[in-house]
């Protein structure tokens, strides 16, 4: 990767986590003239019909994506991208998954799916899985090429003793 | 984030190549051991902090000879003395050139400004988040506040809205199970995968201009209020065609297409119905915690006492709920009193959560009950079962000897087998006998598929499933009435897989 894509990378991800976040916070959810962003719907709809499983899991743990988002950056900051890169992945899928899933949902009476949140959101999460892909890839190649140069270093100080 | 980190520790092990050897001795020259012959030149192995160095000539030292070595050498051996060297007049920075000032990280103001707006963005995203998911109907603060709410999500049609104003006890008892039959119906192919219980699928209802006369709300006591509506219109629409079933149940239970009267609609005018009536519409309102939540229940005791003509009960005709010890106990107990045909015990064991509503109204229930309709048996022994289920424990039958007059009758279930002695007489009754006495009479023409006999296997099996459903409150144990009802059919059905309905939706057909 050239100089300027390493610069453009985590600010990619940073957008991608940002836009993902607003994006939960658009209308999710049209009952009549109603609408709701993701956690008023997700509440609500625990409230009234519950989820299960796996889905249960992700929708009760969905008002800690902020601080998900968070730690991402903070981990980033802290100088540990390829953790930093792993978490943002996490991140993203998890909001992917929730947003795609809504999506899917048929609408159903005067109750539909707002198509603003989640759209913005798998937006947001496609974008950040992306920057933490990259990142990744950038790491691993560092990391091959370091190695390499270390080898050849050892080498040449071999030949001089 | 491919940058290198301007701090030089990496938690993850990771070799940072930035990484730049100190220009600073790594210990102080007093700590040093004396260093006859050619002093060691250029930076030391390993370091305290600056604070316990000297200041920085040390470098020097590997750029610049020492004059003070080769004197060492020329003199005799003195006793060990720890080289010190005197301070130069004027103090240390001003021996040798001078040096650059240490850098500085001009990088970490900028990270911990990062770190700050992350932090304090994520919290703030999750306060807010967190926030909005628990922001339910909490009550309101006057009866007549709490039908407006209700009355402007109506007016909104937003059905979620008006689910989530429900008294929280009634929400939970009749929801869960309406929850959980539509779970069902869509494991046993009745339902698509998209159908649940908050969008009401089929039915649209909404509101307009609905107005109600604050001056004549009736107080029923110090926790129900009923609330009147004097204008506005409500408009349904009930179409049994936007009810997602499955292809497949279609073409079974409608083999010639759905009905021409599949679909409903209209609408009601609050003016006409009160014109006609004399009256307002009335609409119960339940204080649970000191917060006033719209109550269906309430509404639906009030509408039947007030068309009967009777009067709103007192609290003479309070019934205080009364509790068993264990879940088998409240269900004999009720068995015991329903024999005896002692109502007032039956309500004094309903739950004072889901039925509050029949404890308050339970004198006027009790004094309307006609006197005939005692019934006439007596329960000589009773063994149950309890199993927990959803929010809830379901009590069923394993045994029970019943006198009639005359006549003494037990029925035990005995895994798929049913045990019943009538006067002395015993038979056994298992699903492979009924399945036998199916083909023998109505199937005889054409007996039963292995696949029909499975499902209608799968069916019977569901029988001992069938209980009462109680819970516990304050330490006691009561029944819960309108969920053991909608429950019926979701313990019915449990042990039926795959397209076992179907298959029976088509047997009945036969």
């Amino acid at each position: 990767m050239s100089a300027a894509s390493t610069r453009i990378v985590p600010v990619l991800g940073v957008a991608g986590l940002v836009t993902a976040l607003i994006g939960t916070f658009l209308p999710w959810l049209r009952s009549g003239q109603v609408h709701r962003n993701s956690y008023t719907s997700f509440g609500l709809l625990r409230r009234l019909i519950g989820f299960h499983g796996v889905a249960e899991v992700l929708i009760r743990a969905w008002p800690l994506l902020g601080m998900a988002c968070a730690l991402v950056v903070l981990v980033a900051v802290a100088g540990l991208l390829r953790a930093a890169a792993l978490l943002a992945l996490l991140v993203g899928a998890w909001s992917a998954a929730i947003a795609g899933g809504a999506l899917a949902h048929d609408p159903v009476g005067n109750v539909r799916i707002d198509l603003l949140g989640p759209i913005v959101t798998v937006i947001g999460a496609t974008t950040t899985i992306a920057a933490a892909i990259l990142t990744l890839i950038s790491q691993v190649r560092y990391q091959t090429g370091g190695t390499r140069r270390d080898r050849a270093t050892g080498d040449a100080e071999r030949s001089e003793r | 984030m491919t940058e290198p980190p301007e701090t030089p520790s990496d938690p993850n092990g990771e070799p940072s190549p930035y990484a730049q050897p100190s220009p600073y001795p790594q210990q102080p020259y007093e700590q040093q051991p004396p260093q006859y012959g050619p002093p060691q030149y250029g930076p030391p192995q390993s370091g305290p902090p600056y604070a316990q160095q000297p200041p920085p000539y040390a470098p020097q030292y590997a750029q610049q000879p020492p004059q003070y070595a080769p004197q060492y050498a020329q003199q005799p051996p003195q006793p060990y003395q720890p080289y010190q060297a005197p301070p130069p007049a004027g103090g240390w920075e001003h021996l040798g050139p001078p040096m650059p000032p240490p850098r500085r990280n001009r990088r970490a103001p900028l990270i911990a400004a990062v770190a700050a707006v992350a932090v304090i963005g994520g919290g703030t995203a999750s306060y807010v988040a967190l926030s909005d998911s628990h922001s339910s109907f909490k009550g309101a603060a006057s009866p007549e506040d709490a039908v407006t709410s209700l009355v402007s999500d109506l007016n909104q049609a937003d059905l979620l809205g008006v689910l989530d104003h429900l008294a929280p006890a009634e929400r939970t008892a009749l929801l869960e199970p309406v929850t959980e039959s539509i779970s069902q119906a869509k494991r046993l192919h009745i339902l698509k995968s998209s159908a649940n219980a908050a969008r009401l699928p089929g039915v649209d209802l909404t509101a307009k201009n609905i107005t109600f006369d604050k001056s004549k709300t009736e107080v029923v006591n110090d926790h129900v209020k009923v609330v009147k509506l004097t204008a506005g219109t409500i408009t349904f629409n009930a179409d049994l065609r936007k009810v997602p079933f499955t292809d497949e149940y279609l073409k079974l239970a409608f083999p010639q297409g759905l009905p021409s009267d599949s679909t409903s609609n209209g609408t009601i005018n609050i003016a006409d119905v009160v014109r006609d009536t004399g009256e307002p519409v009335r609409i119960s309102a339940q204080s649970v915690n000191g917060k006033w939540y719209p109550s269906l229940l309430y509404t639906i005791a009030d509408n039947t006492v007030y068309s009967s003509g009777e009067d709103n009960p007192t609290p003479a005709d309070y019934i205080a709920p009364k509790g068993a010890a264990s879940p088998e106990d409240v269900v004999k107990q009720a068995v015991a009193a329903l024999s005896k045909g002692d109502y007032t015990r039956l309500i004094e064991l309903s739950s004072p959560d889901e039925m509050r509503v029949l404890h308050d109204y339970g004198g006027l229930i009790v004094k309307n009950i006609p006197a005939q309709s005692k019934p006439d048996f007596t329960v000589k022994d009773l063994q149950l079962t309890s199993r927990s289920v959803s929010g809830a424990t379901r009590v069923s039958l394993k045994s029970i000897t019943v006198d009639v007059p005359d006549h003494e009758t037990t029925v035990a279930i005995d895994g798929g087998c049913l045990m019943v002695t009538v006067d002395g007489d015993h038979q056994k009754l298992c699903t492979i006998d009924l399945i036998q006495k199916l083909n023998d009479g109505p199937f005889r023409d054409k007996p039963l598929t292995p696949v029909e006999i499975r499902a209608l296997g799968h069916l019977i099996e569901g029988i001992p499933n069938v209980g009462v459903d109680v819970t516990s409150t304050d330490g006691q144990w009561y029944l819960n009435p309108a969920r053991s009802y909608l429950d019926l059919s979701n313990a019915l059905f449990e042990p039926l897989q795959d397209n076992d309905f179907l298959v029976l939706l088509k047997l009945m057909q036969r």
